[in-house]
Protein backbone atom coordinates (compact mmCIF):
# COMPACT_ATOMS: atom_id res chain seq x y z
CA UNK A 1 0.00 0.00 0.00
CA UNK A 2 2.88 2.33 0.71
CA UNK A 3 4.17 1.72 -2.53
CA UNK A 4 1.66 2.82 -4.12
CA UNK A 5 1.00 5.75 -2.45
CA UNK A 6 4.66 6.61 -3.22
CA UNK A 7 4.24 5.51 -6.84
CA UNK A 8 0.89 8.36 -7.00
CA UNK A 9 3.42 10.96 -4.94
CA UNK A 10 5.81 10.57 -7.99
CA UNK A 11 3.21 10.95 -10.60
CA UNK A 12 2.10 13.69 -9.49
CA UNK A 13 5.63 15.64 -8.56
CA UNK A 14 7.03 14.57 -12.50
CA UNK A 15 3.63 15.38 -13.67
CA UNK A 16 4.03 18.70 -12.16
CA UNK A 17 7.91 18.83 -13.81
CA UNK A 18 6.53 17.81 -17.50
CA UNK A 19 4.12 20.53 -17.49
CA UNK A 20 6.74 23.14 -16.73
CA UNK A 21 9.20 21.22 -19.26
CA UNK A 22 5.89 21.51 -21.96
CA UNK A 23 5.85 25.46 -21.89
CA UNK A 24 9.43 26.05 -23.29
CA UNK A 25 10.36 22.74 -24.71
CA UNK A 26 7.14 20.72 -25.73
CA UNK A 27 9.47 17.86 -27.40
CA UNK A 28 10.99 16.86 -24.22
CA UNK A 29 8.32 17.32 -22.18
CA UNK A 30 6.25 14.62 -24.23
CA UNK A 31 8.85 12.57 -24.44
CA UNK A 32 9.38 12.30 -20.78
CA UNK A 33 5.75 11.84 -20.35
CA UNK A 34 5.41 8.71 -22.48
CA UNK A 35 8.90 7.65 -20.10
CA UNK A 36 6.44 8.43 -17.07
CA UNK A 37 3.69 6.29 -18.70
CA UNK A 38 6.54 3.19 -19.23
CA UNK A 39 7.62 3.57 -15.40
CA UNK A 40 3.91 3.58 -14.02
CA UNK A 41 3.08 0.23 -16.60
CA UNK A 42 6.08 -1.62 -14.93
CA UNK A 43 4.34 -1.33 -11.74
CA UNK A 44 0.99 -2.07 -12.96
CA UNK A 45 2.53 -5.18 -14.85
CA UNK A 46 4.44 -6.13 -11.53
CA UNK A 47 0.86 -6.23 -10.11
CA UNK A 48 -0.98 -8.20 -12.26
CA UNK A 49 1.88 -10.34 -11.84
CA UNK A 50 1.63 -11.08 -8.18
CA UNK A 51 -2.06 -11.11 -8.47
CA UNK A 52 -1.80 -14.16 -11.36
CA UNK A 53 0.84 -15.63 -8.74
CA UNK A 54 -1.67 -15.87 -6.25
CA UNK A 55 -5.04 -17.32 -8.36
CA UNK A 56 -3.12 -19.96 -10.29
CA UNK A 57 -2.93 -22.15 -7.27
CA UNK A 58 -6.63 -21.62 -5.56
CA UNK A 59 -8.80 -22.56 -8.29
CA UNK A 60 -8.87 -25.37 -11.61
CA UNK A 61 -11.54 -23.24 -13.09
CA UNK A 62 -9.45 -19.93 -12.76
CA UNK A 63 -6.06 -21.99 -13.95
CA UNK A 64 -8.07 -23.52 -17.13
CA UNK A 65 -8.65 -20.27 -17.99
CA UNK A 66 -5.89 -18.12 -16.78
CA UNK A 67 -3.38 -18.26 -19.85
CA UNK A 68 -6.46 -16.79 -22.20
CA UNK A 69 -7.12 -13.89 -19.62
CA UNK A 70 -3.15 -13.28 -19.73
CA UNK A 71 -2.87 -13.36 -23.18
CA UNK A 72 -5.52 -10.72 -23.38
CA UNK A 73 -4.46 -8.61 -21.02
CA UNK A 74 -1.07 -8.65 -22.22
CA UNK A 75 -2.14 -7.95 -25.92
CA UNK A 76 -4.27 -5.06 -24.38
CA UNK A 77 -1.39 -3.76 -22.48
CA UNK A 78 0.86 -3.19 -25.61
CA UNK A 79 -1.78 -1.97 -27.56
CA UNK A 80 -2.67 0.66 -25.01
CA UNK A 81 0.70 1.76 -24.61
CA UNK A 82 1.51 2.33 -27.98
CA UNK A 83 -1.47 3.49 -29.25
CA UNK A 84 -1.50 6.48 -25.82
CA UNK A 85 1.97 7.03 -27.25
CA UNK A 86 0.46 7.89 -30.64
CA UNK A 87 -2.02 10.08 -29.41
CA UNK A 88 0.42 11.82 -27.02
CA UNK A 89 2.38 12.23 -30.59
CA UNK A 90 -0.48 13.93 -32.29
CA UNK A 91 -0.74 10.61 -34.59
CA UNK A 92 -4.72 10.03 -33.26
CA UNK A 93 -5.37 8.30 -36.32
CA UNK A 94 -2.23 5.87 -36.27
CA UNK A 95 -3.56 5.01 -32.24
CA UNK A 96 -6.84 3.77 -33.25
CA UNK A 97 -5.94 1.79 -35.41
CA UNK A 98 -3.40 -0.09 -33.22
CA UNK A 99 -6.27 0.03 -30.75
CA UNK A 100 -8.25 -1.95 -33.06
CA UNK A 101 -5.73 -4.27 -33.91
CA UNK A 102 -5.16 -5.48 -30.44
CA UNK A 103 -8.60 -5.64 -30.12
CA UNK A 104 -8.47 -8.31 -32.94
CA UNK A 105 -5.61 -9.97 -31.45
CA UNK A 106 -7.43 -10.35 -27.97
CA UNK A 107 -10.43 -11.71 -30.25
CA UNK A 108 -8.06 -13.99 -31.74
CA UNK A 109 -6.38 -15.45 -28.85
CA UNK A 110 -10.53 -16.16 -27.47
CA UNK A 111 -11.41 -17.95 -30.13
CA UNK A 112 -10.99 -21.47 -28.55
CA UNK A 113 -13.38 -20.16 -25.68
CA UNK A 114 -15.81 -18.46 -27.84
CA UNK A 115 -16.09 -22.28 -29.61
CA UNK A 116 -16.36 -23.80 -26.75
CA UNK A 117 -19.16 -21.64 -25.34
CA UNK A 118 -21.15 -22.07 -28.91
CA UNK A 119 -20.43 -26.13 -28.51
CA UNK A 120 -21.77 -26.21 -25.30
CA UNK A 121 -24.70 -23.76 -26.18
CA UNK A 122 -25.32 -26.29 -29.22
CA UNK A 123 -25.15 -28.97 -26.84
CA UNK A 124 -27.93 -27.61 -24.83
CA UNK A 125 -30.50 -27.11 -27.84
CA UNK A 126 -29.87 -30.44 -28.81
CA UNK A 127 -30.13 -31.77 -26.32
CA UNK B 1 12.44 -0.09 -14.58
CA UNK B 2 14.67 2.88 -12.49
CA UNK B 3 13.21 5.96 -11.91
CA UNK B 4 16.72 7.43 -11.89
CA UNK B 5 16.61 7.81 -15.87
CA UNK B 6 12.87 9.70 -15.87
CA UNK B 7 15.03 12.27 -13.36
CA UNK B 8 17.71 12.40 -15.70
CA UNK B 9 15.55 12.90 -18.50
CA UNK B 10 13.97 15.58 -16.82
CA UNK B 11 17.24 17.32 -16.15
CA UNK B 12 17.99 17.35 -19.84
CA UNK B 13 14.87 19.09 -20.45
CA UNK B 14 14.98 21.77 -18.20
CA UNK B 15 18.86 22.56 -18.98
CA UNK B 16 17.84 22.44 -22.66
CA UNK B 17 15.25 24.66 -22.00
CA UNK B 18 16.98 27.28 -20.06
CA UNK B 19 19.97 27.52 -23.12
CA UNK B 20 16.85 27.96 -25.69
CA UNK B 21 15.45 30.61 -24.02
CA UNK B 22 19.29 32.22 -23.42
CA UNK B 23 20.25 31.58 -26.92
CA UNK B 24 16.53 32.48 -28.01
CA UNK B 25 17.34 35.98 -26.50
CA UNK B 26 20.45 36.65 -27.53
CA UNK B 27 19.17 36.71 -31.15
CA UNK B 28 21.28 32.78 -32.46
CA UNK B 29 17.51 31.03 -33.31
CA UNK B 30 19.19 28.98 -35.40
CA UNK B 31 21.51 27.28 -32.78
CA UNK B 32 18.73 27.31 -30.29
CA UNK B 33 16.27 25.33 -33.08
CA UNK B 34 19.35 23.05 -33.29
CA UNK B 35 19.90 22.96 -29.61
CA UNK B 36 16.09 21.84 -28.90
CA UNK B 37 16.15 19.15 -31.66
CA UNK B 38 19.92 17.37 -30.41
CA UNK B 39 17.56 17.92 -27.14
CA UNK B 40 14.95 15.63 -28.31
CA UNK B 41 16.89 13.03 -30.21
CA UNK B 42 19.07 12.47 -27.23
CA UNK B 43 16.55 11.89 -25.05
CA UNK B 44 14.99 9.75 -27.26
CA UNK B 45 17.55 7.71 -27.66
CA UNK B 46 17.62 6.92 -23.95
CA UNK B 47 13.85 5.80 -23.54
CA UNK B 48 13.40 3.99 -27.32
CA UNK B 49 14.99 0.97 -25.31
CA UNK B 50 13.20 1.06 -22.19
CA UNK B 51 9.93 0.69 -24.43
CA UNK B 52 11.56 -1.83 -25.87
CA UNK B 53 11.97 -3.31 -23.03
CA UNK B 54 8.61 -2.60 -21.16
CA UNK B 55 7.05 -4.58 -24.69
CA UNK B 56 9.84 -7.42 -24.29
CA UNK B 57 8.80 -7.63 -20.53
CA UNK B 58 5.00 -7.59 -21.01
CA UNK B 59 5.44 -10.36 -23.49
CA UNK B 60 7.55 -12.76 -21.43
CA UNK B 61 5.29 -11.87 -18.72
CA UNK B 62 2.11 -12.53 -20.29
CA UNK B 63 3.38 -15.46 -22.09
CA UNK B 64 2.71 -14.07 -25.45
Amino acid sequence: MSSVAAVCAAAAVLALIVSVIKRTEAGVGGVLSVLISVWLIYFIVQGILYLKNGMSVSDKYISAYLPFILKSAGIGFISQTAADICRDSGEISAGNKIVTAGKLGILTVCLPLIKQLLDTALGYING
Amino acid sequence: MDIDLIFKVAGIGLLVAVMYVVLSKSGREEMAMLLSLCGIVIILLMIVGRVSDLFSYIRTSFGL
